[in-house]
């Protein structure tokens, strides 16, 4: 930095739930100049990076589009007919209509959307002000069972019995492995503090084998690239399961230490085996006896168990979770999976054989299998880590959700989005399947008005159709919060213009890597442009909540700091509102060593171990992991006897210079894009289908269609037709293809194992607000669909 | 002919993953308009563009490779204030390296067997940019 530069920490504009990162921003005379990496300290020293994005978010705040002033509409929706008014004009005109639908339909019939990672930081302000407001004026949050990303916290909740802790992994773990299979997840363009680590890696002798549908970043960065067919990665690590098993490589001592494979299972009904006291029972060796198992206790009472084994215990035939294991697994042969899959039966053996032989490896999962099926995949990936014992020590794991990050830091959350306590807070929780059909039906009560806190439903929440076409119109009210008018803005009554993280303060609470980082405005807000506290204040003291709303933003990040949670507390000198702000970063109380959820292996499971046999899905037969078929991708099964909803897998994927749509406005980053949206299909393909590159191209399905320019392109497997997402609505000609996408969440996605889910998520009482204060809801009991998608293509004759 | 100076950028290729990280943090820091660039990266693969790979499905192959112009000046004004190129400074996987910081590197990657060379002067790229492959 020159003398005449200054800088201030930003959470990137580029936030959005694949990476949550701090940038330093550099000011000079009043402007941003650029962003650089921030400067963590002690053994995150290096951690510090900025991508292509967040080098050019600094160009996002003087972007023409930006929202300078409210905005109200005239004429009809979506006809992009605007006058400005004042703030004052709009809040009172907005509380004006809740307060009058309030009472004629009840403060339920407001519905407040909330897709928390869309605003730069995720657990910020706009989140836990929103909730506090929602949860006092007792309004709807339609975001649970939402579908997206689900599949690994299915996985993470029925294995281990727990939620947001395995969100997580510091990705320096990733430096010392030895062989690193990314398996559904594009970290070189998507996630960079991964693709960094698994730089270190490589450097450091590591194979890396990509395992994917097309040849993306990653397979290019990879040592080896194995293409699976969509939806079918089950069958692929279910086969290497049972090689495993069959050849005896697992992990004796571990299964036994760590996992109820030593646990009696009922032939009668698959529910564990249980005494007479409601303790769980082992075959002790030595004794030639059962033994009961202690509640509450990892460790058992004897020394021996056994393994794989069958005994009638009181006249009860049982077998061991791992007997049961393997008599399931033993159907996933390399043959059989080679149909479903696409991967030659020596491959499988060979990727198996050499995971198996390396000292320790690890299967990196990052959200990228959104498919029906993909709580098995999943499953299969952490029952292959409990197999070989590549859980729990430097360079081994398995993860499905993967933020990377630091120690998970508990901020003092609670107090603001509950002041009444939990008991008392009223926001209604609702499925978002649910909310579709009651906004249909009104019934069992009625929604009228739609709060957009963060997110764009329209576009980034298949199915454009409805929303536009069914939720809308049943809206008395809509208000859309952003930055710049999106396609949910088009169609909302009211548009107010958000700040962007660089022209407002929040505690910086993901991407933190062991620190708390302040985040302080680096330039004024442009134009009228004004921050959550300032929107939830004022909405709350039109509405006679303006008690609860007296704060300033730095004031509310002074409560946020005043956590119990020992690595917040136990920071010296303490770490007060002052102490942070002069410092900008300080350490958090962190223990040496890289987070690691698995470290310590133990579960919040009832016996502290990990469940590959899940007792709780015992009711659908899930169990074990297996594979099913994804809900609509065509299979070679269902292309094979006519059954497949479509000729093609539609597979709406990622670039590297997007950021969901963030973005796709800066002209630099979209001409490195190709300069519009194109669809992608594979040259072979093209040919039998008679499609030159550039051909205009219909793609569709009965849920919608997209035209666009076809190009060629040896990255696509034959039997995929992709269009890049990201781009808005505006740069298609005609149709998007968010209209050919299942609908998040929909009651088309739900099957008997969601339901079981959901209720397993009542249950455990996991429909609470908040994030990481004890609810869940939003993330379980829905299936992420968004790749399990089939459409037909035809040529637009010019 | 691999001979280093103090201003000469080590590219270690087996760290690139083609991000262009290094070329926008340039275009930036260096206030470029939008249609200029001091550094590109290169996706070695059919020559088509960003991130096109060689081959047919699904034997593919790809890396990545920046490309310094001659318009790169080597950002004098951070060197001499003793902070790095926006360049070397922004990249998110360390693969680029300067000064004593790049001498060191190039040691250490020769005992691991990487081999060294410069594009082609027909190229008409910048002068001191040294490239390190892993033989």
């Amino acid at each position: 930095m020159s003398p005449d530069e200054s800088y201030v920490y930003t959470c990137c504009p580029g936030w959005g739930d694949h990476e949550f990162c701090a940038l330093k921003t550099i000011v000079k005379d009043g402007k941003i100049v650029r962003t650089e990496k921030a400067d963590y300290t002690g053994a995150e020293e290096n951690e510090g990076y900025i991508c292509q994005k967040g080098i050019m978010s600094c160009r996002q705040p003087y972007n023409p589009k930006r929202l300078t002033h409210p905005l109200k509409r005239v004429g009809e929706r979506g006809e992009g007919k605007w006058e400005k008014i004042s703030w004052d004009q709009a809040m009172d005109e907005i509380a004006a209509k809740l307060l009058e639908l309030k009472d004629k339909y009840g403060p339920e019939s407001l519905a407040m959307w909330d897709v928390v990672a869309s605003v730069p930081p995720s657990q910020g302000l706009a989140a836990v002000l929103s909730s506090r407001f929602m949860g006092l004026w007792g309004a709807t949050d339609p975001v649970q069972a939402y579908g997206l990303d689900n599949g690994p916290f299915y996985a993470a909740f029925f294995d281990f019995g727990n939620f947001y802790k395995y969100m997580t992994t510091d990705p320096k773990n990733f430096d010392t492995s030895d062989y690193i299979i990314v398996w559904g997840a594009n970290p070189v363009e998507n996630q960079q503090r991964i693709a960094k680590h698994l730089v270190e890696a490589k450097a450091n002798g590591a194979k890396i084998v990509d395992i994917g549908l097309l040849f993306d970043g990653t397979a290019g960065f990879a040592d080896e690239f194995i293409p699976v067919k969509p939806g079918s990665d089950p069958a692929l690590s279910m086969t290497m399961a049972n090689l495993i098993i069959q050849r005896k490589q697992y992990k004796e001592d571990f299964l036994l230490a760590y996992t109820v494979a030593p646990f009696l299972v009922r032939d009668d009904d698959s529910t564990f085996l249980r005494d007479a006291d409601g303790n769980y029972v082992v075959w002790d060796l030595e004794a030639n006896a059962p033994c009961s198992t202690i509640l509450g206790q990892q460790a058992l009472p004897c020394d021996k168990p056994e393994l794989d084994g069958a005994h009638v215990v009181d006249g009860v035939a049982c077998k061991t979770a791992f007997a049961r294991l393997r008599e399931h697994a033993a159907s996933y042969t390399p043959e059989w999976q080679e149909a479903i899959t696409g991967v030659p039966a020596e491959v499988a053996v060979r990727l198996t054989d050499e995971y198996v032989a390396a000292p320790s490896a690890y299967i990196f999962g990052a959200l990228g299998l959104r498919y029906q099926n993909q709580g098995e995949s999943y499953r299969s990936f952490y029952l292959l880590g409990a197999l070989t014992g590549n859980l729990g020590r430097p360079g081994a794991g398995v993860t499905s959700e993967m933020l990377p990050a630091g120690f998970p830091l508990v901020f003092n959350d609670h107090a603001i989005t509950m002041p009444e306590g939990r008991e008392n807070y009223k926001g209604k929780l609702l499925r978002q399947a649910e909310f579709i059909e009651q906004v249909k039906t009104q019934e069992p009560y009625p929604i009228k008005a739609f709060w957009v806190i963060a997110g764009n439903p329209v576009h980034n929440c298949p199915n454009r159709g409805l929303w536009i076409n069914e939720i809308f119109p049943q809206m008395e009210l809509i208000v859309d919060i952003d930055i710049w008018m999106t396609d949910t803005g088009e169609y909302a009554d009211y548009v107010l213009p958000d700040c962007m993280p660089f022209e407002r303060y929040e505690l910086v609470a993901s991407a933190a890597y062991n620190h708390v980082v302040l985040q302080e405005p680096a330039i004024e807000p442009v134009g009228e442009a004004k921050d959550p506290t300032f929107v939830y204040s004022e909405l709350a003291k039109r509405v006679g909540l303006g008690e609860y709303f007296d704060k300033t933003a730095e004031e509310w990040i002074e409560v946020r700091l005043q956590s119990q949670y020992p690595m917040i507390a136990g920071i010296q000198p303490p770490l007060t509102y002052e102490r942070l702000k002069k410092e900008k970063m300080v350490r958090a109380a962190t223990p040496p060593v890289n987070w690691d959820p698995f470290m310590g292996l133990n579960f919040d499971t009832p016996h502290r171990r990990m469940e590959f046999y899940a007792e709780k899905l015992v009711p659908v037969n899930d169990q074990l992991a297996k594979y099913l078929p994804p809900l609509e991708a065509p299979t070679p099964m269902s292309l094979g006897n006519g059954t497949a909803k479509g000729q093609y897998h539609f597979f709406s994927g990622r670039q590297r210079f997007f950021m969901q749509s963030m973005f796709t406005d800066d002209p630099v980053m979209a001409e490195l894009s190709g300069g519009k949206p194109t669809g992608r299909m594979n040259p072979a393909d093209a040919a039998k289908e008679g499609i030159k590159d550039g051909d205009k191209v219909e793609v569709y399905n009965g849920r919608g269609h997209v035209v666009i320019e076809m190009r060629l392109d040896q990255v696509i497997p034959p039997g995929t037709i992709q269009v890049w997402f990201g781009w808005r609505h505006e740069a298609f000609e005609e149709g998007m293809y968010s209209e050919l996408i299942v609908p998040l969440g929909s009651n088309e996605t739900i099957d008997d194992r969601a339901e079981n889910w959901v209720k397993c998520t009542y249950e455990a009482n996991g429909y609470q607000p908040g994030f990481a204060t004890g609810g869940f809801g939003g993330m379980a009991g829905a299936w992420d669909t968004i790749w399990d998608c089939a459409c037909d293509i035809r040529k637009v004759e010019a | 002919m691999t001979e280093m100076n103090e201003k000469t950028i080590l590219v270690d290729l087996q760290r690139c993953i083609g991000c262009w990280t290094c070329s926008l943090a340039c275009k930036v820091g260096n206030n470029l308009p939008d249609d200029e660039f001091f550094l590109t990266v290169r996706t070695l693969g059919s020559g088509e563009g960003i991130d096109r790979p060689a081959g047919i499905w699904p034997n593919l192959h790809m890396s990545w490779q920046p490309v310094w112009s001659k318009s790169c000046v080597k950002c004098p004004s951070r060197l001499a204030a003793g902070d790095k190129p926006y360049c070397v400074n922004a990249c998110p996987c360390d693969a680029l390296t300067i000064g004593d910081a790049a001498a060191a590197k190039k040691e250490e990657l020769a005992d691991r067997g990487f081999r060294f060379f410069e594009l082609p002067s027909w190229e008409k790229s910048k002068d001191g940019i040294l490239y390190a492959e892993k033989k």
